[in-house]
């Protein structure tokens, strides 16, 4: 494929969100509002289609965040406290406080669009657990994007999406972000996004460590593949501060098809043993004390949750078993009516079937291909393989400025959710320390950073200029990948195995083996040391040496390219901040055998800023404020 | 399937709104032929390419675009099925049903399905066990009509201050 075929597109706006997940659904819907009374344009660039992109692209069951402020019984207070415990003290209370102080009000919009809500006889919301509703949500997304979409339309000409553009670059002049660069996934075009804000959301990353499942089932990862950590590639690049790249996220699912387990643990309130029946929450419950004072707060952070369990794989004492079995005989035991007690079980039969067809339909395939029926059959879990998400319990991203009403002198800087550097703001899984957004508070941090943005755009009304010098280099340097194939293919008559280039599903694959074996992932128990990540870190520099010769033999084939170098880069910031930080916090995301305990003089955020100029990175603490 | 599960399957409503009559007996037909099939496949007879569409249905939605058109054949296929999320966005947009899903073959033994049917309002899916047994479940999906929403949704926001801590639709949305 030529690169000199593709005709170069520019487009100029005020704000640019990228991305179009429920943070970026969140960011058009509210900046458009007031785009409209201030006459700025909104431009939305999506890699897919907004319907059904993202995380919550299959659907979910649950929105994981919902206080139901106006009920009295939460408050923004609790929640700060309860994330707080759950990262072990690693969280801003400023922007955790921002969205949990908005959300319900995205939460009763949802509703209104028509996404159906569980109800009570009483007509309150189902509760899952304590921050957390029941929703029938397989169209989420569907409705979210068609809000947004509608929002954008309410702006006239001066709304518009793009869909199925890759970003692959950011676009910086002196200290401030002015654009985005990409390329259309289905035509020969270039794109150059020029404006005045932009705000990324393109999501966290997956396929950073190797996966459990290497064949088909690679794709089976519990957050999606196509999350591939444009995010941190953006802010990173740009120049912005990081922070929390080390807290990565290792859920426990059901095992391989990584079904949800909330609505067992929370709902049906069951009970994960080893395989011998002991409830490892309780027979190691002294464990816990080793992790005061987060160990020993209720709920047990999920960390530690996972830390026990592999204590008990350690020792072989797998499988791990949900009794989904015993949950439901014991929600059905205390109903003396015979025939109310066969209609409750059939409710319950559907209630989690649901749970896995709304958000995890493998997870229905792998029970029915098992011939498991939760009813009488225990299912295995197991922790997947690590991903960066800092909309659930991880907390990677970048460092932002928190909202002035509430964010302390050293956390403002004059915009909600901009970055440390100027015009360029982050939300959902892009922006860091501040877990426990999920859907709906991603969508709520969208709202808040759309709104910053277009704050932004008014007080900065000058046009903002890219040398044409400038766009001609970004536009070789992001075909390039088309460009090595192009020049080399003749070579070697196989297509993928040539000296003078590698193609990006090997490049990925190795990347994935670096991760795994010597940053500490799943085949290796989440262990590792200094010694294993000065070595993991000595093959980066290699990767990122052989990124240049990523080759690309058509646009998928580019694709692929830009989001295996995103995720080289999501790798290293993540090896850097692991070497940073002298302790093990959270034993069950990883364990620094070198420093297997947790430290008071860590608690702090461990930040870093890659420097665009010199190619340096640096590394420091943030106090906890 | 036996005919009594496909009058079952029937029986629920409402079928999607797009299907016209003759889709359904073509439906009623084609689950005849439901057996085992083996990530998310495209069943060769029933795809045309959506050749009446303006676009390809599975290669417009694929989150992670992997459902190409074969330009050659006029059929739609998976090009990397190792990175199929089994997210059955294909599957429920597809307007001839000619997408199914076969468990990931690295830990799934054969001979399970689970196909859904989505409608405007709601969502029913067949699950067939790998012993045969077969069960339905049928979900609401959305309580108002596709293309209707109204962004601020009746509720007035409070402020004109960009600067203020106030949301589109707030305070009103706050209390519901």
């Amino acid at each position: 494929m030529k690169t000199d075929s593709f005709e170069t597109v520019i487009v100029e706006t005020d704000l640019l969100i990228l991305g179009g997940g429920m943070a970026a659904c969140g960011a058009a819907y509210e900046a458009s509002f007031w785009a409209n009374k201030h006459g700025q344009r909104v431009t939305l660039v999506d890699k897919a289609a907004m319907e059904r992109s993202g995380a919550v692209a299959m659907g979910l069951s649950a929105i994981n965040l919902y206080l139901g402020l106006k009920n009295g019984k939460n408050t923004v207070e609790d929640y700060v406290q309860y994330v707080k415990n759950d990262l072990m003290g690693i969280a801003r209370a400023d922007l955790v406080a921002n969205i949990a102080r908005h959300v319900d009000s995205s939460v009763h919009l949802f509703e209104k669009w028509g996404l159906p809500v569980w109800k009570d006889r009483e007509g309150n919301y189902v509760k899952e657990g304590r921050w957390q509703i029941m929703i029938h949500g397989e169209s989420y997304k569907n409705i979210v994007s068609e809000a947004a979409k509608n929002a954008l339309k309410e702006l006239g000409e001066a709304g518009s999406y793009y869909e199925r553009i890759f970003i692959s670059e950011p676009v910086v002049f002196e200290d401030r972000c002015v654009g985005a660069a990409g390329f259309s996934v289905r035509e020969n075009k270039f794109y150059l996004f020029k404006a005045k804000a932009i705000l990324d959301t393109m999501g966290g990353a997956v396929h950073i460590f190797r996966p459990r499942s290497v064949g088909e089932g690679l794709g089976r990862s519990w957050y999606p593949p196509f999350n591939s950590g444009a995010s941190a590639y953006f802010t990173i690049r740009a120049g912005a501060e990081m922070t929390c790249q080390e807290v990565r996220f290792v859920p426990v699912r059901f095992k391989d098809a990584y079904g949800p387990v909330g609505a067992w643990f929370l709902l049906f309130k069951s009970k994960a043993t080893n395989a011998k029946g002991e409830d490892y929450m309780v027979t190691r419950a002294g464990e816990l004390d080793k992790w005061a004072p987060y160990g020993t707060v209720k709920p047990t952070p999920a960390n530690l949750r996972n830390y026990l369990m592999l204590k008990e794989l350690e020792e072989g004492n797998g499988p791990i078993y949900m009794h989904t079995e015993e949950a439901i005989r014991e929600l059905v035991a205390g109903i003396p009516d015979e025939k109310e007690a066969k209609r409750k079980m059939k409710e319950l039969e559907s209630e989690a079937w649901e749970d896995f067809l709304d958000m995890t339909i493998s997870q229905a395939l792998h029970w029915a291909s098992h011939n498991i029926m939760p009813e009488e059959t225990p299912s295995e879990i197991s922790a997947c393989e690590p991903y960066f998400i800092s909309s659930h319990s991880g907390a990677s991203g970048a460092w932002i400025s928190g909202p002035d009403d509430l964010a302390p002198d050293e956390h403002y800087w004059g915009y909600d959710n901009m970055t440390t550097v100027k015009g360029l703001f982050a939300a959902g899984d892009a922006s860091g320390a501040s877990s426990h957004k999920f859907s709906s508070g991603s969508f709520t941090e969208g709202r808040i950073a759309g709104k910053a943005a277009i704050a932004f755009c008014v007080d900065h009304p000058g046009p903002v200029e890219i040398q044409q010098a400038r766009i001609e280099e970004l536009k070789q340097q992001v075909l390039g990948p088309l460009a090595v194939y192009e020049e080399h293919q003749g070579y070697a008559n196989d297509p993928d195995v040539n000296p003078h280039f590698i193609k990006p599903r090997m490049f990925m694959f190795r990347l994935q083996k670096i991760m795994d074996e010597y940053a500490g992932g799943a085949s290796v128990g989440f262990r590792t040391s200094e010694a294993l990540l000065k070595k993991g870190l000595e093959y980066l520099q290699y990767m990122k040496e052989d990124s240049l010769k990523l080759a690309a033999s058509d646009l998928n084939e580019l694709m692929r390219s830009w989001e295996n170098i995103h995720r080289l880069w999501q790798a290293e910031s993540h090896i850097r901040t692991l070497l940073f930080r002298e302790e093990t916090r959270w034993p069950g995301y990883y364990f620094r055998t070198d420093h297997p305990t947790m430290k008071q003089d860590w608690e702090v955020f461990a930040n870093c800023r890659f420097d665009p100029s010199s190619g340096e990175w640096n590394m420091f603490k943030r106090p906890i404020l | 399937m036996t005919r009594a599960d496909i009058k079952l399957i029937l029986n629920f409503r409402p079928l999607p709104i797009y299907r016209n009559f003759a889709k359904i007996i073509y439906y009623v037909c084609d689950c005849q032929k439901l057996s085992f099939h083996m990530p998310s496949f495209v069943i060769t007879e029933k795809c045309d390419g959506c050749r009446a569409l303006d676009r390809t249905a599975c290669q417009y939605i694929c989150p992670n675009d992997l459902m190409v058109l074969d330009r050659e054949t006029g059929k739609a296929f998976n090009r990397a099925v190792d990175m199929c999320w089994e997210c059955y966005s294909c599957v429920k947009i597809c307007p001839t049903q000619a997408i199914e899903v076969r468990g990931y073959a690295d830990f799934m033994p054969l001979g399970a399905v689970v196909q859904p049917l989505r409608s405007s309002g709601t969502i029913m899916w067949a699950v067939r066990f790998r012993n045969r047994m077969v069960k339905r479940f049928k979900f609401p999906i959305r309580t108002t009509p596709e293309g209707s929403i109204v962004p601020d949704a009746g509720f007035s926001t409070g402020t004109e201050d960009l600067k203020a801590p106030v949301l589109r639709t707030e305070p009103e949305s706050l209390e519901r």
